[in-house]
């Protein structure tokens, strides 16, 4: 499970709203046994040299940035949000197959730049994405 | 002592340490090192040729080793080197052409199909073990939705008496290999998908290469050895195996090994553990099967496939549907996972593919029964040795061909019994030889008759053998 502040998801999904391609980030924050409790998300850049709008790569520098600002800031990288275009917040067989274990893969749907929905994946020891919760806390 | 970075999601993988040091001069050594140093972690530094995978980056310092001397890049003892996964992803981009559009119009404007489904489907890679009864509507059907890659295994060439209800072949493909027609057909029907096919018996040798290529299977086999093949190799292999199986007017259907929520749903060994007695229950060649029932089975396995892709509705995992043709009544019984599954149960004994024609014959108490070659037979009659030809077959088949033997039908043997010989010779003939084996066996048991001999192969093989412009069915 992880747990996210209302005021957060609202900025990130106003964030991505604007954007007319696949977007990406980071999320950051707090872990204890059984709850990820997301405290920051750190956007960047989708450098894919295909169709942005279908895809999106992470630069290696910046995932090595954030890594670097996580110990920092004593935070966890907890997941790895992007955005779907007019398709399901679910993951696709690329997604899969480009997945690592670990870390939840957050999917914000969007439909005609509307948000649609948020789920969020975590891959299990078959390689298969298991939805996790995501509980959103009001403040 | 270079320092290695091991990023979040490989921690687990090296008791969540994030740093680790390492004596070596070059990327190579370094991770030759860190692998005997984290065994689990090897997987994602070798891809299967060796190389560096290319979901992976390493870094030397801020230089990724792409751009400098890959492998062979030397590390100083100072240097920092960072593992980087490669973040990407995406929707999968599968398109469609105007004429695919229009093809599959029907599907798109069903409002909880929609494109999205149909995009699921052409995505998707079926396997169809068996292209008979059962994989003729499923292959038709599944082709002319628009799966976008189906494999076909069978080692069969079509025959005559195939065509009351194998619906993908016709008369002119008579003696052709079955994958090689149907993929014909097939691509008659829909010419957007691909076909690949493997005209071979399908094996405990090549079973997990086939199933690894494919997202699903279909088993569409006659014979519970194939069955249980299929059935483990999906198992092993985290397969889902949509299964069906017909017997003269009955037809099943369930949905095996189906994962849902990360939880795998029963398997054929959660129904049945071990295969009943060897010539209990006879295959299709042997008992005879209705040419419609197939259709109506196989259409319902091609159902579920599309709903195990497409994720709609409820897929018939946990349950085992059952169709009576005679009586119109279909059941639908639940089937749960039992501790006792030798693949997957609390104490798994099967761990890879086994002997499945031995693990079928196995809980044959009765002893070998004494059987004679077709070749042996035919010496047998040209030596003129005074021997009796018993027919366990039905009056109808005798009609059809019959080598003039007397007829006593397998159901009446026992009653009859007092007509078979004791002081000579007597070969027990039927179709194919499983009948006749049955008969022995009573035979034995209740009389205890040490005279009989199976004829191997039966009459169909016998007559293929030596008189091939005899009728035959």
């Amino acid at each position: 499970m992880i747990r996210i502040s209302s005021s957060l998801v609202e900025n990130l999904i106003q964030e991505v709203e604007s954007i007319p391609e696949e977007t990406c980030g980071f999320l950051l924050g707090k872990t204890t046994e059984n709850e990820n409790n997301v405290l920051h998300y750190k956007p960047v850049a989708n450098v894919s040299t295909q169709n942005r709008s279908k895809h999106y790569v992470i630069d290696p520098k910046d995932y090595l940035r954030t890594e670097a600002f996580s110990i920092e800031t004593q935070t966890a990288l907890i997941g790895i949000y992007h955005t779907h275009l007019d398709w399901p917040a679910i993951p696709s067989e690329t997604d899969r197959l480009a997945a690592f274990p670990n870390v939840s893969y957050v999917i914000i749907s969007l439909r005609q730049l509307r948000f649609s929905e948020i789920k969020s994946w975590r891959l299990n020891d078959t390689n298969q994405f298991l939805e996790e919760k995501i509980h959103i806390i009001t403040q | 002592m270079a320092t290695i970075f091991i990023p979040t999601p490989l921690r687990k993988f090296t008791a969540n340490a994030a740093k680790t040091e390492i004596e070596a001069q070059t990327i190579k050594s370094l991770l030759e090192e860190l692998s005997i140093k984290f065994p689990e972690l090897k997987r994602y530094l070798y891809a299967p040729d060796g190389k560096i995978p290319s979901f992976i980056n390493i870094f030397v310092d801020e230089e990724d080793i792409r751009n400098l001397d890959m492998e062979n890049t030397q590390v100083k003892k100072e240097s920092v080197v960072s593992i980087v996964p490669a973040i990407a992803g995406g929707i999968d981009d599968i398109t469609f052409t105007k004429g695919e559009l229009a093809r599959y119009n029907r599907h798109i404007i069903i409002p909880e199909f929609g494109l999205e489904a149909q995009k699921k489907l052409k995505k998707s890679k079926v396997l169809v073990i068996g292209s008979g009864g059962l994989g003729s509507p499923l292959l038709l059907y599944l082709a002319a939705a628009g799966v976008g890659t189906l494999g076909i295994v069978d080692f069969d060439v079509v025959e005559d008496s195939n065509l009351h209800r194998q619906v993908i072949f016709g008369v002119s493909e008579l003696g052709i290999p079955k994958v090689e027609a149907a993929k014909k057909r097939l691509l008659e029907i829909n010419p957007y998908i691909q076909i690949n096919v493997y005209n071979e018996r399908f094996t405990k040798e090549n079973a997990m290469r086939l199933i690894g290529d494919y997202d699903l299977v279909a088993d569409g086999t006659d014979n519970f050895p194939t069955r249980y093949l299929v059935n483990d190799a999906c198992v092993l292999s985290n397969k889902t195996n949509v299964y069906a199986s017909i017997y003269q007017f009955e037809g099943q259907v369930s949905v095996f090994n189906y994962q849902a929520n990360g939880v795998f749903g029963p398997n054929y060994r959660d129904l049945y553990e071990t295969p009943p007695p060897p010539g209990l229950v006879p295959s299709c060649a042997e008992g005879g099967v209705l040419g419609v029932l197939p259709g109506i089975i196989g259409s319902l396995q091609a159902l579920e496939v599309l709903k195990v892709i497409t994720g709609i509705g409820e897929v018939l995992s946990g349950k085992l549907y059952t169709f009576d043709a005679l009586s119109f009544q279909s059941r639908t019984f639940k089937v749960g996972r039992k501790k006792s599954n030798p693949l997957n149960g609390e104490n798994p004994s099967i761990k890879e593919l086994i002997d499945y024609e031995e693990f079928c014959s196995v809980g044959k108490i009765e002893s070998k029964i004494k059987e004679i070659s077709a070749e042996e037979f035919r010496e047998l009659l040209e030596k003129e040795e005074d021997f009796q030809l018993i027919d366990v077959r039905e009056p109808h088949e005798f009609e059809i061909a019959n080598i003039g033997g007397e007829l006593i039908p397998l159901g009446t043997i026992i009653s009859q019994g007092e007509k078979i010989e004791r002081d000579k010779k007597v070969v027990v003939l039927c179709k194919v030889g499983g009948r006749s084996e049955k008969a022995i066996r009573a035979l034995e048991e209740q009389f205890g008759f040490s005279n009989l001999y199976n004829l191997k192969g039966g009459i169909i093989h016998y007559l293929n053998t030596f008189h091939p412009e005899m009728e035959t069915y």
